[in-house]
């Protein structure tokens, strides 16, 4: 585990080599039009992982509100970018990182600033961090000197 | 994501805009112009119809948020309709239910807030 780990889990520890039991990698444009391939990916892996189809579901919201982070954020002055998604089954759910090689992503400040955000024009945006943090059971974020930003949603049955 | 806007039948003042797909920043961004246009047009305000939406991330509630203060700066109210849970309960998780008038149809919709 690198030292710019940043366990947001609430409670939980964030476990060594996230991606080491991957079931299943799908490698995209950081592009808006990709989001929704994402989407039904994230269904279907849901499914398989034995989620039911309501927690699937506010799966997939969240994971679009990840990527849409990547997509908005990552990549600025219009750089073409990537952004990996791996699924990983655990043993009462589904663990969906969003990696790429953007810009530095600090969750936990940007928590905040969306909570500044929210707090002043709920037009404004920060609603994305928060559909986040309620629509999944713990969250993970590291920076990896090779892979990049490494965001990990994890989804209970 | 599509747009579709009409006249209500049940109030010729009041336009329906069905919204119908996924609600996401793709459709956000694109959608935004023809939301805002069918607010300007309306002579007494608009009704979402949210039936055939089956996806809305925070990018869509942005979307509608502005929409809404439009029309509160208009003086115009806005309604949304046959929402599904689904997509509910991403109003009810941002704590955004209480922002907007949700109503079950068209009709109750018009007897609440045009008559």
């Amino acid at each position: 585990m690198s030292e710019s780990d940043n366990d947001l889990a609430r409670g939980e520890t964030a476990q060594p080599g996230c991606d080491s039991h991957s079931f299943g990698t799908l490698r995209v444009p950081a592009r808006p039009s990709y989001l929704e391939l994402v989407g039904t990916v994230v269904r279907w892996f849901g499914r398989r992982a034995g989620l039911s189809e309501e927690q699937s579901q506010e799966l997939e919201v969240a994971v679009d509100e990840a990527c849409t982070n990547v997509v908005r954020h990552a990549f600025p002055d219009g750089a073409d970018g990537e952004m990996t998604v791996v699924f990983r089954p655990t043993d009462d759910g589904l663990e969906v990182t969003i990696q790429d090689r953007g810009v530095p992503f600090g969750p936990e400040e940007g928590t905040k600033i969306a909570h500044e955000k929210r707090s002043r024009d709920p037009a404004s945006g920060g609603m994305g961090l928060l559909l986040i943090d309620r629509l999944t059971d713990a969250v993970r974020y590291c920076r990896d000197p090779r892979e990049g930003n490494r965001f990990t949603l994890i989804k209970r049955k | 994501m599509a747009v579709d806007v009409k006249a209500s039948e049940l109030n010729a003042d009041v336009r329906v805009v069905q919204l119908s797909g996924r609600l996401d920043m793709e459709a956000a961004d694109a959608d935004t112009p023809a939301l805002r246009q069918a607010l300007e047009q309306s002579p007494a305000g608009v009704i979402i119809d949210m039936e055939a939406v089956e996806f809305i991330s925070s990018s869509g509630l942005r979307m509608l948020i502005a929409g809404y203060q439009s029309a509160q700066e208009a003086g115009k109210p806005m309604a949304l309709v046959r929402a599904q849970p689904s997509v509910y309960k991403i109003f009810k998780v941002s704590a955004l239910d209480a922002m907007f008038r949700f109503f079950d149809d068209e009709a109750q919709a018009i007897r609440t807030l045009w008559q």
